[in-house]
């Protein structure tokens, strides 16, 4: 499936980047040298799962993305007999699978600033610093550590808001199985989707330092500016909202493809391209910064 | 040894540091001091590669600190107490730094129980009180048993106690031969810790010198008499080009000399048979000694200018009255 390649090599990518950087120094670390990324990327994880707000953003992003889906999914069934009768009537069970998504996508991308802007908030940035002077090393180790955190919460969410969805829909005849055409892909980039919400927050946490900052950053590109950018002329609207990520995504979870978005892989490529560019961009002004 | 080389750094418009020079040696206590915003934080995050200075350079046993791989076995420090997360345990803060440097977990209990904290070590920080946070900032310096040790106002906040064990720990950490770098704006507190002084003002160094020697500097020779013939003596001492001023304390007067030895004071006190109660120099407080040394650089260049004529002081006895 063309979505696995990808989305792997993107996470491979930044740690393999990491530790070939972390090791490049012209003196030999105290110890063996090999265990130095899994060393910051340990450090990262007690630091990730020693707090609360860790454990309530899941909660937070859970509850609604499975509830929602369901809800709708049972309104949608109730009315079924009138619904389906209507010339113009179009329901697309595989994206109504995630409309509960919105919330945690934005759980997600706040859990993403926080990983550093906690730490610039108390000043721990500094203490993390001392420890570990090879900053981009410390970076890429968040980068590895919330993405593979947020790709793995994200994806179980993924399959835990799909099934119960088709499973209503299978007492009017609408459900789909995940073996229905585009299915995996569509569960498989919805769970995709919030691991690069949480690096796209990461990213701004880095770039912006202040925690408000960072999210209303994160909450502005996911949320506002498709608002903003439909408004526009035509066909600038279009033009322009095809690069969006929320249009990407909605191109990628659909049955049918829109015509007036990009393909579906460079909806994929694009998606990728968010957190890449943005955490490029963190990486050297990480490095150019006074702590 | 931390050898800081004619290093400046700007922020924004404020010249932070400005052209500083100093070692830090091994085997010492070095206190650093110098009032609010002379530019001591500054310098300790540049000696930590946190903050790139604009000129000069600030190295480590012959290393920038960047250059370190797991730098918490080279360099202890402690910046700013406050600076944790409060939603996170004393253990779990301790961990993932010690983790990051691939120590081996042993290291936690062991720092925990050397600061005190171990009862606490799985509670929240954010209840810790500043002295407590002070004692969690102190286990994350001693993490790797590094040689050298940097701790910015580690004294803030804690009791009587905490700050006297505090004190034999930096003392026993220098006796074990490490560089131990301690900085107050406080410096009697800087008296009974530190052998040695760096005193800066304004991002300039004031002074680099031991802590008796900065003293002497600073007491600039006043001798205090006490006598119940206050008027006479005076007369006489002024006689023979002597500054006298009478200071108000106990019953009978205390007069305060200038330029004349005790020896010439005594001398003529006998000649003319005028009892004396008390003849000593003024051993000046340090605190005033720091502020006549610190309020301007150019009030120190006056100062130092001075023949050293005051006696050695006692840096504990000296400090010991006004606290």
């Amino acid at each position: 499936m063309s979505i696995a390649t990808p989305s792997e090599a993107t996470g491979n990518g930044a740690g393999s980047g990491a530790r070939a950087r972390a090791n490049t120094g012209s003196h030999p670390p105290l110890g063996g040298p090999a265990a130095r990324f899994l060393d910051l990327l340990a450090a990262e994880w007690i630091k990730f799962r020693s707090v609360q707000s860790t454990y309530w953003a899941v909660v937070c992003a859970a509850v609604p993305s499975i509830l929602v889906g369901i809800l709708i999914a049972q309104n949608v069934r109730s009315n079924w007999a009138n619904l389906s009768t209507h010339p113009d009537f179009h329901f697309d069970a595989l994206a109504s699978s995630f409309d509960g998504f919105e919330f945690s996508q934005l759980v997600m991308g706040v859990l993403g600033v926080l990983v550093i802007s906690s730490e610039y908030a108390s000043g721990l940035i500094r203490a993390t610093i001392a420890a570990t002077p090879q900053r981009r090393a410390v970076l890429a180790a968040k980068t590895v550590m919330i993405g593979a955190f947020t790709l793995l919460c994200g994806e179980i969410l993924a399959f835990a808001a799909f099934f119960p969805v088709q499973a209503i829909m299978h007492g009017v005849g609408a459900g789909l199985s995940i073996g229905s055409p585009g299915a995996l892909r569509a569960v498989l980039v919805a769970g995709f989707y919030l691991a690069v919400l949480a690096l796209i927050g990461l990213a701004f946490g880095v770039l912006l330092r202040h925690t408000a900052w960072a999210i209303c950053a994160v909450f502005g590109l996911v949320f506002i500016l498709p608002g903003v950018v439909s408004a526009f002329p035509a066909p600038w609207g279009d033009r322009i909202g095809q690069f969006l990520p929320t249009d990407c995504l909605g191109q990628l979870i659909a049955q049918q493809p829109h015509a007036n978005d990009l393909s579906r892989p460079w909806s994929f490529v694009v998606i990728v391209a968010y957190p890449v560019v943005l955490l490029a961009l963190a990486h050297y002004v990480l490095r150019k910064r006074d702590a | 040894m931390i050898e800081i080389k004619d290093v400046s750094k700007r922020y924004g418009g404020k010249l932070a540091v400005d052209g500083l020079s100093f070692n830090v040696r091994p085997g010492m206590v070095t206190g650093f001091l110098g009032p609010n915003g002379a530019g001591k934080s500054t310098t300790m995050r540049m000696i930590l590669g946190l903050d790139e200075p604009d000129r000069g350079e600030v190295t480590i046993d012959g290393r920038r600190y960047n250059e370190f791989k797991r730098p918490l076995y080279r360099v202890g420090a402690l910046l700013d107490a406050t600076a944790v997360h409060g939603g996170r345990s004393a253990r779990a803060h301790l961990e993932s730094l010690a983790r990051s440097n691939g120590m081996r977990r042993g290291r936690v209990d062991a720092v925990l129980e050397q600061v005190g904290l171990t009862e606490v070590a799985s509670k929240h920080v954010g209840g810790f009180s500043l002295g407590m946070k002070q004692r969690l900032g102190i286990a994350a310096a001693l993490l790797g048993e590094p040689q050298v040790l940097m701790f910015d106002e580690p004294v803030n906040g804690l009791d009587p106690q905490g700050v006297r064990w505090v004190r034999g720990l930096f003392r026993s950490l220098a006796a074990e031969g490490r560089t131990v770098l301690v900085s107050s704006h406080l410096l009697s507190e800087m008296a009974q810790t530190a052998d040695h002084l760096v005193v800066i003002g304004r991002g300039r160094l004031i002074a680099d010198t031991g802590v008796e020697e900065f003293v002497e500097a600073g007491s600039a020779g006043r001798i205090l008499v006490r006598t119940p013939y206050g008027g006479d003596l005076a007369r006489l001492l002024v006689a023979e080009g002597a500054q006298v001023e009478q200071v108000e304390q106990a019953e009978h007067g205390m007069l305060a000399v200038t330029g004349v030895t005790q020896e010439r004071i005594g001398d003529v006190a006998a000649a003319h048979g005028l009892a004396i109660h008390e003849l000593r120099a003024d051993r000046a407080s340090l605190e005033e000694a720091f502020m006549e040394l610190t309020e301007e650089s150019v009030e120190y260049r006056a100062s130092s200018g001075r023949d050293g004529s005051a006696e050695v002081v006692d840096a504990q006895a000296a400090t010991g009255g006004p606290r």
